[in-house]
């Protein structure tokens, strides 16, 4: 017994030191761009590659210039005169190797427009949004009594900016305004992504049951995005909201089965299509209405 | 700071809060009948290869590599299995250290 109680207060002090806050601990206040920006550790530097990255600003790694032109087979230039090299918009990794043919339904090209609202496009419309919500703010609506429960729907008010500005913001902002496409084949579910497993609890709610990587083409404006904003999707998830992934909600489903499972009819084997998604954005920022019913039992107070 | 794919991975301490939760279940366990110990060793497989696989998906794992680095590949597995390898040392250094009393 002793032995037990010693385990359990040694792997309660591992987490509570895992865990630990800048209220507990000094140490894990950290530099200025807080947890997780070039690795785990608070302290580390530059993702601990220095040949690879360089931190101009102290706040997070960027990739050298003679890391990016290697892919591209460029002749490599490293850093001059201790100026940090200039930042790709995009990394070559990230462009894809796009398909030669565009998909096509009933004979007409499929192309996507997102407009911060809805993904629509070949006679079909599905909810979506992109970037962090900037605010939200939640109205409970007049409660149903049934039985020993009550009910009431909960709505939830999702403000979401699409301005300018909000699009360089790498870790929050929507996606670029600018044209995307992403590869009819490289579907990622269940059968070959385990984030859409429904036995991960832990990210099938963000990820959903599907997603597409969205790859930006070379002409897009990506200026003052530091090449991060490559790694974006289109996919589903439960919440609204995303750290720059167009985020289908609930739609993903559908957008297989009416879309892409479509395109894939008219395939041949081994054959593969792009579908274009054009972002487009609205100048004014604008409010995303998100309900739910919301049970609990009675009580004699009545909640 | 979160990156454009790393808000929807769990963190290092989300891993660790579910190793320990899961070490000390099979700490409880394996004091009501040693082999129970055991038995949560299929879930930490489970969980410990969804996650290492991800880094097989195509542009997937290299956004993750990118993003958060093998320290937190390495760290969020660690953190994932350690707790519950303590409690499984511990009862298979019981279960030795009372088969030699038991044959002296």
């Amino acid at each position: 017994m002793k032995g037990i109680t010693l385990l359990t207060a040694v792997m309660a002090v591992s987490a509570i030191s895992a865990m630990a806050t800048p209220a507990l601990a000094m140490r894990d206040v950290g530099g200025p761009a807080g947890p997780n920006a070039d690795g785990m550790s608070l302290y580390q530097y530059v993702r601990s590659a220095p040949p690879n990255y360089v931190d101009s600003n102290g706040r997070a790694a960027q990739v050298t210039a003679g890391v990016a032109s290697q892919s591209t087979g460029s002749p490599k230039k490293g850093p001059q005169g201790g100026q940090p090299p200039a930042q790709p918009d995009i990394l070559p990794e990230d462009i894809g190797d796009k398909p030669e043919t565009q998909c096509k339904l009933n004979g007409v090209p499929v192309s996507m427009v997102f407009n911060g609202q809805t993904v629509a496009g070949n006679g079909h419309t599905w909810p979506a949004v992109s970037g962090r919500p900037v605010s939200e703010k939640t109205e409970r609506g007049s409660d149903v009594r049934n039985g020993g429960y009550v009910h009431h729907i909960e709505t939830t008010a999702y403000a979401l900016d699409y301005s300018k500005e909000r699009q360089k913001d790498n870790f929050a902002g929507p996606a670029k305004e600018g044209k995307y496409w992403i590869d009819t084949s490289c579907t990622n579910s269940r059968e070959n992504a385990w984030r859409h497993s429904p036995w991960n609890v832990v990210s099938h709610g963000a990820w959903g049951d599907y997603s597409w990587h969205l790859y930006p083409y070379e002409t897009n404006d990506m200026s003052g995005t530091k090449g991060t904003r490559g790694k974006l999707f289109l996919h589903g998830g439960d919440t609204p909201g995303s750290a720059g992934c167009i985020d289908l909600m609930g739609n993903d489903k559908s957008f297989k089965r009416d879309i892409i499972d479509e395109v894939a009819k008219t395939l041949k084997a081994k054959e593969r299509c792009y579908i274009d998604i054009e972002v487009t954005y609205p100048e004014k920022a604008f409010s995303f209405p998100v309900s739910k019913e919301v049970s609990s039992l009675a009580t004699p107070l009545g909640y | 700071m979160l990156a454009e794919i790393s808000d929807k991975m769990l963190g290092v301490p989300g891993f660790l809060a579910i190793g320990v939760a899961v070490g000390l279940l099979s700490a409880f366990l394996g004091w009501l009948r040693w082999w129970l110990v055991l038995t949560p060793m299929p879930v930490l497989g489970y969980l410990s290869y969804g996650f290492l696989s991800q880094l097989s998906e195509p542009d997937f794992g290299r956004m993750i590599l990118s993003e958060l680095g093998w320290g937190y590949v390495t760290a969020s597995t660690s953190a994932l299995n350690a707790p519950y390898l303590l409690v499984l040392a511990y009862f298979c250094i019981r279960a030795a250290r009372r088969r030699g009393v038991n044959s002296t």
